[in-house]
């Protein structure tokens, strides 16, 4: 009870609350990392891992970013929660610009802007119990006290993700990946967060656990009224997930819409490619679709190609696609592509 | 059959654990491949898929390892009654293997053309006896090394390698993640095998080259007539490119059919669950995921007189915990190992047709 009462207090001094529909706004983000080169460590180029990005993230929605890897998704993601300084851009969270963040509303930011990895153990020390993880965040941020009440709350968020309560005495070594992954989510959960980044969660479980992880994710979003970012590289995984998805390639977003028009309406050829390299899991439907091949691998994002990043394995491309880089422009309501030869 | 090319009877692998414990990783499965076939082996991480692939080709370390019973009969011959020698003579020349990590497969201190060429020439490939008439026309006049090196440029152009005259000297770090496995192709390849073996073999790769790989190496073993087994995780590839699949759960094959009979009339709990698991990017958002309880099973706990998914089982009964349920036909050429499958089907049905 006492508990509730602090969490709530928390509540109302946070800065942030307002029921704007948009959470976060992004616009023109951009996150270079210095390549050096020897003992002065003179910088000799850049890698341009998210270069010039903007979107918007409504309240109790999930965006999708969908991307190969190193096209820039987890650069993104660090951003958002604001665990590196982008080179350039602006990132609106809850009404306040990250650019000019006080200490106060820093604390905040950590704890209800939290970010799930793929494998959050493999960096957890394997002496601590999971007791011990689920409860390290409350403690830090003051949210409960009192040896009982900390663990009344570890057993609630164990419930919350599927996990026997008696498991909070063990250690993590002795889970499974699905079973680890739950556990992160607890942890994240205990924060009472309203903003969470899932980086690739679900892409080194197997099929069937994969499957459960998406689920409990939905529900939670559901019950807990959360918004969510969720980073993969399986197209339909991350479609199935959000409601709005963004398509990126070497660090722009090629093409951004709602998750049913992805697949219906699809009108970047990246996307067009991606859609038909992800095999849908029926011969039948599978065999008789068209097959889109593209040739090469994606350029280094050190030294991207001029013009549209994609013009070196379009099969569209021509020279203005090589001289000319693409607007990002809205071409229907909320569906925005970056690409020449889309009008 | 007279197209049987390998015929793996009742093999039963198992390692032996520190506890003294035994666990059975292959716990007695049978299968047959036709030449030029392409078979998928499916399962979930653990169940058994690598090890079986690792015993046909006798690649296992002993100890742990043991394969323990079974016979391997690849073209007529048991693989288990081979010597050394003999083996060694079979694998990269009959049956070659790739990897789900080019960068461990191959040698980082050896070029990809010397890598290339080393199974081309300790299998005699470009001998005269082994040259087709065409090979015979282009390569007539040069000696077995510069034979073998011109082939292995050959086959970096067929998987696409551009400029493989160059590349053939390149160093495998040279290459990337997407090329190395192109090259592991070619050199699984060069001697032409009857079957080839793939272990997730663009689990590590991007998605769009992924798509790249794998029609290559699917136009690869067309052309040469290659039976292909590929173990994967992902339904997709499956439905994709299979003719034939096994499922495999707890070291056992607990469904087999062509891939029609397996995604659209799945028989076993498992299968069924699996396929409803997966997001089909063809349907609305949100169509409905249906997801299988449970973990999969600790394989060292798991007795072998027993279905093996039955902790799991929405139809499981007592029985199914004490008396392990036999590969029973359902239809031409399509088995299934469930003592409730009428149940599970009937239910199927309905789900499915959502679909
Ligand atoms: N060298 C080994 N020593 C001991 N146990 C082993 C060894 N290799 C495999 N096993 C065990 O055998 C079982 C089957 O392993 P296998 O590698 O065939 O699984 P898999 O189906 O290929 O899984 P994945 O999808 O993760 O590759 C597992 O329980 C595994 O732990
Ligand atoms: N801290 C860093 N320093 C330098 N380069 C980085 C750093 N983090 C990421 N990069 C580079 O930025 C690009 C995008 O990386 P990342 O966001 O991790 O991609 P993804 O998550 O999509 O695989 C890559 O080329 C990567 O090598
Ligand atoms: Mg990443
Ligand atoms: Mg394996």
């Amino acid at each position: 009870m006492g508990d509730e009462v602090r969490l709530e207090e928390n509540e109302a001094r946070n800065p942030f609350f307002s029921n704007m529909d948009t959470i976060m706004n992004v616009e023109h983000l951009k996150m270079y990392f210095p390549v050096t080169k020897g003992l002065m460590k003179r910088e000799v180029a850049s890698v341009k891992a998210v270069d010039d990005v903007s979107f918007q993230i409504k309240r109790g929605q999930t965006l999708g970013i969908v991307g190969e890897s190193g096209s820039g998704k987890s650069t993104i993601g660090n951003c958002l929660i604001h665990r590196i300084q982008p080179t350039s851009g602006k990132i609106v969270f809850e009404g306040t610009d990250l650019n000019d963040i006080n200490n106060k509303t820093k604390r905040l930011m950590r704890r209800t802007v939290q970010m799930i990895t793929q494998d959050p153990f493999a960096s957890l020390d394997p002496r601590f119990t999971i007791e011990d993880c689920i409860s390290e965040g409350l403690k830090i941020h003051h949210l409960i006290s009192g040896k009982k009440e900390i663990h009344e709350k570890v057993c609630e968020m164990l419930e919350m993700v599927g996990l026997n309560p008696e498991v909070a005495s063990r250690y993590p070594h002795e889970f499974s990946g699905g079973q680890r992954q739950r556990i992160s989510i607890a942890r994240s959960l205990a924060l009472q967060p309203s903003f969470i980044v899932c980086d690739e969660i679900v892409s080194a479980l197997d099929v069937s656990i994969q499957a459960q992880i998406v689920m409990l994710m939905m529900k939670l979003q559901r019950e807990l009224g959360l918004t969510y970012v969720f980073i993969g590289h399986d197209l339909s995984v991350v479609r199935y997930i959000s409601h709005n998805v963004a398509v990126l390639y070497l660090g722009k977003i090629m093409e951004f819409t709602s998750s049913d028009e992805l697949y219906s309406h699809p009108l970047h050829p990246y996307t067009k490619a991606l859609i038909s390299a992800a095999p849908i899991p029926n011969p039948t439907v599978d065999r008789a679709r068209e097959r889109i091949l593209l040739k090469g691998e994606i350029p280094s994002p050190i030294n991207p190609p001029k013009g549209c990043n994609f013009c070196t394995r379009c099969p569209y491309a021509d020279e203005r696609c090589r001289q000319e880089e693409p607007p990002y422009k809205e071409v229907a309501a909320g569906h925005w592509v970056a690409c020449h030869k889309v009008s | 059959m007279e197209d049987t090319l390998l015929e793996v009877r009742h093999l039963k692998t198992s390692f032996l654990r520190e506890d003294g414990t035994e666990l059975r990783a292959v716990d007695d499965m049978s299968y047959t491949v036709h030449r030029g076939e392409c078979v998928a082996i499916i399962g979930e991480s653990g169940s058994g898929k690598s090890v079986s692939a690792l015993s046909i080709l006798r690649l296992i370390a002993y100890p742990p390892g043991l394969i323990k019973a079974g016979e391997i009969l690849f073209k007529g011959r048991d693989l288990m009654k081979l010597s050394n020698e003999e083996m060694e003579e079979i694998r990269g020349k009959e049956i070659s293997m790739i990897f789900q990590e080019p960068s461990t497969a191959l040698n980082p201190v050896l070029t990809i053309g010397d890598q290339i060429t080393e199974s081309i020439l300790i299998h005699g490939r470009v001998k005269d006896e082994n040259l087709t008439e065409e090979e015979k026309k282009k390569y007539g006049s040069m000696n077995e090394k510069e034979r073998a090196y011109a082939l292995a440029e050959d086959l970096l152009a067929k998987v696409d390698i551009p400029n493989p005259d160059v590349r053939v000297k390149d160093y495998p770090f040279e290459f990337s993640g997407g090329m190395q496995q192109r090259a592991m192709i070619a050199m699984a390849m060069a001697c032409n095998p009857d079957l080839l073996i793939a272990d997730e073999p663009t689990t590590a790769l991007d998605v769009t080259v992924q798509a790249q790989v794998l029609e290559q190496l699917n136009q690869l073993r067309r052309e040469y007539d290659t039976a292909l087994i590929i173990i994967t995780h992902n339904l997709g590839i499956v439905a994709r490119y299979a003719d034939t699949v096994k499922i495999v759960y707890g070291g056992k094959i607990v469904e087999e059919g062509d891939v029609y009979q397996i995604f659209e009339h799945p028989h076993h709990p498992y299968t069924i669950g699996l396929i409803q698991a997966v997001p089909r990017l063809d349907l609305p958002r949100d169509h409905g995921l249906h997801t299988i309880p449970g973990e999969p099973p600790d394989m060292s706990k798991i007795p072998s007189n027993c279905c093996a998914f039955a902790a799991r089982c929405p139809y499981a009964e007592p029985e199914c915990s004490r008396k392990r349920p036999p590969l029973v036909k359902v239809d031409e050429g399509h088995f299934c190992a469930c003592l409730h499958m009428d149940k599970a089907q009937e239910e199927a049905k309905e789900v499915l047709s959502d679909g």
